[in-house]
């Protein structure tokens, strides 16, 4: 016999209950989206089988294609930015229950915008054009995502159905402008001049990696503090959970609502400000390419928290690019790359419900 | 441009006929969510169930010829798609907005994938014969209305019969009462004996199968395959929902008054001729979503009643 036996036999502590909620939480946070990538992953290999090919090499092809060395790296950063910059716009409408989706139109009136600015005003330098821009094409977007905004928090107008229609209208102005106004006469396809060198935006010497990257960068602690630290940030969270607590408590919901319309809008105009100045140098119909749903992705799966977004962003940028690789190489479907996004949402969206429910 | 052309006397009736076909997609993409969501269930997955329900047509009918069977198959898969919705949203109680989004994506992404793989990457693109219409008899006679209703394909018949068919269901059956119960009040109606969750998976899985043969209907009217061929018509038809105030019948109104507007701007785009006129034909083709969100903004200001089903949207948990 032991001297233990004397004093009472010491069990185990109890677990903290915080310590293992938190444990769990930890578990579903980063579970959660592993699982949806696998799945996703997995579906994707279906198609690619469907489809003829070799789901090992396509992978390897699109590892190769995102991560593969400094140029694809490069695509991957400034594939990213925009997406990043979109996903918190979502991630700040949807935290206020301002179901958007209309960053495609954000994005197009912002790269109009800057093309209309920069190849209509001599401004000579980006140390001027550069802050113009940011500022006309914020606002654009702004406009655009505020008119879904107001008409939701003062007339109860539906947001998902007044941003879709606001898209489209964006999308025919974008067609016009590049026809007309901006229209380069020697382009075989409706597209714009091109920019001024003065007005595309510095690289990083001896990559493709813009300053526009470094924008996207500052965002994210930026909204990631609006969200934590600030009374609207404070408000949005109530007013997104019960507009009801929200009024009742003496928040204004349809100011909150307004606010996170025209923060969304801007950071969408900003982003299609850095892609036309950063990447694509023209106008073109060929910028309105369905960004505002990918995004949609990448708010989801980053669990609208700003650093999950930039994960996310950078999955969903590498899918983009690997799946136009795998096309270009193995004559596979590009649209693989959109299949296994909504299989991933789908999967988080069932995920939570299971770990909510086993609660 | 030679304005009669487009609103002469001798335009008018085939103007109206061009619009009830242009309409027909929407009217019974709208109808199906009128009963989705008049059970609870937001349907926002649409546009995609219409994507998927056009490749499918579209594959069908290139190989057999038969407009009717692409029909068939596009419902069958727009039927499928919304199975997807109805797991996540009703059978696991998932966010029904989120999902019906996803499942957008997902519908764009397979259809993609599906008209490459079957048709490849080369050369011209496929095209496939549209049905034709067939004048009903005596019907067709009738001056202008006849034209205008009764000279149609017979998957304009048939959408239009399948449309006031779902109203009929809806307002004067036992099922389309329990629809409404389990839209309004989903408790009571479970504290009645009603399923909530059967009869929204019935009305979502009707809602689906609409959608896929509207867009079976979309590509019956163009010949031709493309991504995003159905050009948002899934979510103007969630808009129509709004308009027709959740009512099937009232879809035909909504769906109509966009079936004329496209009409009036494929007409003003075709008599200009391509030629410059004063005024761009983007402001044409813009139309279509400018009548519908303004229609939308004033349906929901203008009416001191919001007709919504009082549980949209709202998972329904039955209690054990």
């Amino acid at each position: 016999m032991s001297t233990g036996m004397l004093s009472p036999p010491v069990a185990a502590p109890p677990p903290d209950p915080a310590t293992r909620s938190r444990l769990r939480s930890l578990l579903t946070t980063v579970g959660i989206p592993f699982l949806a990538v696998a799945v996703g992953l997995a579906v994707g290999a279906v198609l690619i089988v469907l489809a003829g090919g070799n789901p090992g090499e396509a992978y390897a092809t699109m590892l190769n294609a995102a991560l593969g060395g400094d140029t694809q790296l490069g695509r991957l950063l400034t594939g990213m930015t925009p997406l990043v910059l979109i996903g918190l716009g979502y991630a700040i409408a949807y935290r206020t229950g301002f179901i958007t989706i209309g960053a495609q139109g954000h994005y197009d009136v912002g790269a109009i915008t800057a093309a209309a600015v920069v190849l209509s005003l001599p401004l000579g330098t980006s140390w001027v054009a550069i802050p113009v821009v940011a500022v006309t094409a914020a606002v654009a977007g702004a406009c655009v995502g505020g008119i879904a905004g107001v008409l939701k928090a003062r007339l109860g107008v539906n947001e998902i159905i007044s941003s879709l229609m606001l898209n489209y209208l964006v999308f025919y102005a974008l067609a016009w402008t590049v026809r007309k106004p901006l229209a380069n006469p020697n382009g075989f396809t409706p597209e714009s001049e091109r920019i001024p060198d003065w007005a595309a935006l510095a690289t990083i010497p001896g990559t493709r990696i813009h300053i526009g990257v470094f924008v996207a960068v500052a965002a994210v602690p930026l909204v990631w503090w609006l969200m934590r630290s600030t009374r609207f940030g404070f408000s949005s969270q109530i007013v997104g959970e019960s507009p009801s607590v929200a009024a009742a408590n003496g928040i204004s919901v349809a100011r909150t609502i307004v606010t996170s319309a025209l923060i969304s809008g801007a950071l969408g105009g900003i982003a299609g400000a850095i892609m036309l100045l950063g990447s694509e140098f023209r106008l073109s119909l060929a910028v309105s390419s369905g960004i505002g749903f990918t995004a949609i992705v990448v708010a989801l799966l980053g669990r609208r928290n700003p650093f999950g977004i930039v994960l996310a962003a950078a999955l969903v940028s590498g899918l983009t690019l690997g799946s136009q690789a795998v096309q270009r190489t193995q004559e596979i479907p590009a649209s693989i790359g959109t299949v296994v996004q909504a299989v991933m949402i789908l999967t988080v969206l069932l995920a939570n419900r299971i770990v909510e429910r086993a609660r | 441009m030679n304005w009669s052309d487009v609103l002469g006397a001798g335009a008018l009736v085939p103007l109206l006929t061009a619009a009830l076909r242009l309409a027909v997609p929407i009217i019974l993409a709208a109808a199906g969510a009128c009963l989705a969501e008049r059970s609870g269930l937001m349907n926002l997955g649409i546009e995609g169930q219409m994507m998927v329900g056009a490749i499918t047509a579209f594959v069908t009918v290139y190989y057999t010829g038969n407009p009717l069977f692409g029909a068939v198959t596009g419902a069958v898969a727009g039927l499928l798609t919304a199975a997807i919705v109805g797991y996540l949203t009703i059978t696991m109680a998932v966010d029904q907005i989120i999902t019906g989004i996803s499942v957008v994506i997902l519908g764009t992404g397979l259809a993609s994938f599906l008209y490459l793989q079957v048709f490849g990457m080369t050369g011209t693109p496929p095209r496939i014969q549209g049905s034709t219409p067939v004048d009903l008899p005596v019907l067709s006679d009738i001056p202008a209305i006849g034209q205008i209703v009764f000279s149609q394909s017979p998957l304009v018949y048939a959408a239009l019969l399948l449309v006031v068919a779902l109203w009929w269901v809806l307002s004067r059956t036992a099922f389309g009462l329990s629809v409404r119960a389990a839209g309004e009040s989903p408790e009571a109606a479970d504290s009645v004996g009603v399923s909530v969750p059967r009869t929204r998976w019935i009305t979502l899985l009707i809602s689906g199968a609409t959608a896929g043969m509207a867009g079976a209907l979309v590509i019956d009217g163009l010949g031709f395959f493309q991504d995003g061929i159905t050009g948002g018509r899934g979510w103007i038809a969630l808009g129509v929902v709004i308009l027709a105030r959740w009512n099937p019948l009232g879809a035909i109104a909504g769906g109509f008054m966009f079936g004329l507007v496209d009409a009036f701007q494929l007409r003003v785009q075709a008599a200009s001729g391509g030629q410059a006129t004063s005024v761009p034909y983007e402001l044409f083709q813009a139309m279509p979503y400018a009548v519908t969100l303004v229609a939308v903004v004033v349906t929901t200001v203008g009416f001191a009643r919001n007709n919504a089903p009082k549980a949209l949207g709202v998972p329904f948990v039955p209690a054990r």
